[in-house]
């Protein structure tokens, strides 16, 4: 048995750490971990199958240098699918940026993720792909098509351009641009290639003598511009993050972080939904 | 004394004995017929040395990209005789075909001589293979097509009219390719000859007062030290204009951009290339463009020569170097 001035102080550090776990849960009732819970950074995750590994660190060292100026924000590319899906699925404190294709997929995964803004390119939200050759596709001899981005997504954009037996005679050719592609084209190392409507219309600029042989041999039906999700639309510091993105245009990092991408400024989903319910 | 048929069967054994030493000694001696482990063929992949990232990275974009065939990986930089290493698995492999990256890999199979389809990649002296390589190879080139990389020059820069470039002897088919190129984008090229005995300084300022931006192109005798390069950097610096090379270590020298090949995309190009030539296509070319390229841009240059630049362009720049805001 221990001398009763030994245990004293034991009786004493057990009082108090019941009064503090009161505490604890009197502000849990009061909703202060909600305001505490607001002050923490807030992480804009981003993931672009289309996209180059490559540029993931100059898209995160320029994205960073524009949000440091708005808050504590950060940007964050995740190369592996299967972990950005795992972060959607654990972390609903954060925004995930990604293409349209792809959130229509994860939507019936996670049903609580909304999109939140769209992304804009000469005040459009869609774009279209093109395929271009200078020649019809052979059915009957392998072609070669270079595109930007994974040969997954390629094939299944491709499937609703050429015929079944076309198509089994691709041989896709990833490049890391959409410029690369159509230089492929241009300088004989594929037979076609697979871009975005204005990535055609800017190499066609700058290079007129072979963008007039190529012909644009099918469209994609119209594609919406990558955007910014999140599970947790209500926090209050998802919603001073999302506001951070909106006014991107109005520095020259953050208009510099919108052309990494390929865009001009951001639009609220919301809006567009509303525009699109009235026409 | 001997009788005639022993006499025949001692020389008909001499005759066979002394064709063999004849055969064996002209190394001509029918090799075994190459057996893989379950007899499948496969695809031999000899990389010069795997930790090296400009080698490794296309062996695995290629491994990723040629599906069709098992690949055998020899990496020669883990081996003391890489021709034994080679031989051995040319002898037991049924090899289909034969990627080699680097120089290094090449030689020894050019050594090898194999009975296979041979695609290279990564091989700087790509240009001159002809006089080292005695076996049929086509390849992926290391540097970007000149003409790719003045497109990519004016989609950066629109305004840019007059660009100058210093060559030599090695670059002068080259150069008459780049001619034609910048004609047809509105770039008037001020080429200057460097001669090999000549100071680089001479055609330099020359070149750089009379054009907007100095071109570097892939030329030994131009850049033969790293001395000459900071020398060409300075002089460059003090008539403030830009540079525009085609290794992402000239932007550490002060290069404004830099356009240099996509190593994963070389890859991919010699899996297509091999499949191709394996299935018995006649249209595969001796030599092919990267098709993919990788651009650096230094923001502080652009800012700081107040280049107009085409904020589109953007979208295509692997890296940014800029320092702090």
């Amino acid at each position: 048995m221990q001398p009763k001035d030994q245990q004293q102080p034991l009786h004493l550090w057990l009082h108090v750490n019941r009064v503090l776990l009161s505490l604890v849960w009197l502000l849990l009732f009061c909703g202060v971990p909600a305001s505490a819970l607001a002050r923490e950074p807030v992480t804009i995750y981003f993931h672009n199958p289309e996209a180059s590994l490559v540029r993931n660190e100059v898209l995160k060292n320029t994205f960073d240098s524009y949000l440091a100026s708005h808050g504590a924000f950060h940007f964050q590319p995740v190369v592996q699918r299967a972990a950005f899906e795992s972060l959607i699925k654990q972390q609903a404190h954060a925004l995930y940026v990604m293409p349209s294709w792809y959130f229509e997929q994860l939507r019936r995964q996670f049903p609580g993720i909304h999109a939140r803004l769209v992304g804009q390119k000469g005040a459009q939200e869609v774009y279209q792909k093109v395929l271009v050759a200078s020649h019809a596709i052979p059915a009957e001899t392998q072609t070669i098509i270079a595109l930007a981005g994974t040969e997954e997504h390629g094939h299944k954009i491709l499937k609703d351009m050429l015929t079944r037996e076309q198509l089994a005679r691709v041989r896709i050719l990833v490049v890391p641009k959409d410029i690369d592609a159509l230089m492929s084209l241009g300088f004989g190392l594929a037979d076609a290639a697979l871009s975005s409507e204005h990535s055609l219309e800017s190499f066609a600029k700058v290079n007129t003598s072979v963008a007039n042989d190529l012909k644009v041999l099918a469209k994609s039906a119209p594609i919406r511009q990558i955007l910014v999700a999140t599970p947790d639309a209500s926090d209050p510091q998802i919603e001073r993050a999302t506001r951070a993105l909106l006014v991107m245009p109005q520095s020259e990092y953050g208009r510099r972080s919108l052309s990494l991408l390929g865009l001009d400024a951001w639009q609220e989903s919301k809006q567009l939904e509303d525009r699109e319910a009235t026409q | 004394m001997m009788t005639l048929p022993l006499f025949v069967q001692r020389l008909s054994c001499f005759v066979l004995l002394a064709l063999f030493a004849i055969i064996t000694a002209c190394g001509q001696l029918p090799k075994p017929a190459p057996q893989s482990g379950n007899g499948q063929e496969v695809v031999l992949l000899v990389n010069s040395d795997a930790s090296i990232n400009r080698y490794r990275i296309p062996a695995e974009s290629f491994k990723s990209a040629l599906t069709s065939h098992a690949i055998v990986e020899v990496d020669l930089g883990e081996h003391s005789d890489p021709i034994e290493a080679l031989q051995d698995h040319l002898n037991t492999q049924r090899v289909a075909g034969i990627h080699v990256v680097g120089a290094k890999a090449l030689g020894a199979i050019n050594y090898l001589a194999p009975n296979a389809p041979v695609v290279y990649s990564g091989v700087l002296s790509w240009r001159q293979l002809q006089e080292h390589i005695s076996i049929p190879v086509k390849g992926v080139a290391s540097d970007v097509a000149p003409k790719a990389q003045l497109i990519w020059l004016k989609y950066f820069f629109p305004e840019l009219r007059k660009l100058g470039v210093l060559y030599s002897e090695d670059n002068e088919y080259m150069l008459s390719e780049a001619h034609a190129a910048a004609d047809e984008l509105g770039i008037k090229l001020y080429a200057a000859h460097q001669h090999q005995a000549a100071t680089l300084q001479d055609p330099v300022q020359e070149i750089l007062t009379q054009s907007e931006a100095l071109w570097l192109i892939s030329d030994p005798a131009v850049i033969r030290s790293e001395q000459a390069a900071q020398r060409l950097f300075a002089l460059a610096e003090k008539t403030g204009k830009p540079i525009f090379g085609y290794k992402r270590l000239f932007v550490d020298y002060g290069a404004t951009l830099t356009i240099h090949a996509d190593e994963a995309t070389i890859g991919r190009q010699a899996a297509i290339m091999l499949s191709r030539w394996m299935a018995g296509s006649h249209s595969v070319p001796e030599v092919q463009y990267p098709a993919g390229t990788s651009i650096s841009l230094n923001m502080d240059k652009v800012k700081s020569l107040k280049l107009r630049l085409n904020a589109d362009a953007l979208d295509s720049v692997a890296e940014i170097i800029e320092s702090a805001p």
